[in-house]
């Protein structure tokens, strides 16, 4: 059996647990999707697509970054 | 906070609302003796937001056939916002790249007693005008993400058509890329006061 987990409401009970409580459904906010720290993503892989890119490494995180590149002028 | 549905499967032409994957800023082009420095910022996202009738009167000049006889409706360019990882955004850091190192805004997400700031709150509704917050249903498509309308570029539409399959990662759905669009030109159409 698994050990069961007696939740800590010493800061009040959340909107949700008090709806399945009472048994009246209370329309609560949808909160924000969790923020998975950079270092714990790992690439997903995609299903394949005939007419877009196979796999995307969608969350490998990234910033934008300055790139020089240098080209020689040729003289003709 | 309304999630936004995406399409993972593109059309034959450039789309309002495309999402594309490593696309160049080019800063400047400068030549110096015998060298050319070519400086530029790579956008690990970016969203299009030209008009899409536009982009598809444009795509004409792309087909292999019945190509138009003149170019009045060939576009040079498209507009296009990068999308900043909500992660990075948050903490100020999207643009704190070494080799770019811009101090950004620090939004607040959490306040005493677990609750969420009105800052924070203001930025996932989209009240603050000049931000878009997206987070896609889809979560292995897009990690969450901001638009700063105050961030936006051209890039050449040849170009992009040309790499359009290989950087293509999703096509926002046309309700949610109206509303896009419609925040975008409010917040550039904005009157400046001190």
């Amino acid at each position: 059996m698994p050990k069961s987990v007696i939740p800590d409401y010493s800061e009040g009970i959340p909107s949700s647990t008090a709806a399945t409580q009472s048994g009246v459904p209370i329309k609560t906010e949808a909160m924000p999707p969790e923020i998975i720290p950079a270092d714990e993503l790992v690439p997903q892989k995609l299903g394949d697509s005939e007419e877009t890119k196979t796999e995307v490494n969608i969350y490998k995180i990234n910033r934008p970054y300055r790139d020089i590149i240098k080209a020689i002028k040729k003289n003709e | 906070m309304n999630e936004i549905e995406t399409e993972s499967k593109t059309n034959d032409r450039l789309e309002q609302g495309d999402v594309y994957s490593n696309i160049d800023y080019i800063e400047s082009i400068e030549t110096i003796e015998n060298d050319i420095f070519i400086k530029k910022i790579v956008f690990p996202y970016v969203v299009v937001l030209s008009q899409d009738c536009d982009l598809e009167q444009a795509s004409a000049y792309y087909r292999e056939t019945e190509k138009p006889d003149d170019q009045d409706k060939k576009l040079l360019s498209i507009i296009v916002a990068p999308l900043y990882n909500e992660e990075m955004f948050l903490k100020g850091e999207h643009l704190a790249d070494a080799t770019i190192n811009y101090k950004m805004q620090i939004f607040t997400k959490m306040k005493k007693g677990n609750n969420l700031t009105t800052q924070y709150k203001n930025l996932i509704d989209n009240k603050n005008p000049r931000y878009y917050y997206l987070s896609f249903k889809d979560k292995t498509i897009m990690p969450p993400s901001i638009i700063d309308f105050k961030h936006f570029f051209c890039v050449d539409i040849s170009y992009l058509n040309s790499c359009r399959k290989e950087k293509f990662i999703c096509k926002i759905k046309a309700l949610y890329r109206e509303s896009i669009t419609q925040r975008y030109s409010h917040f550039l159409s904005r009157i400046g006061l001190p």
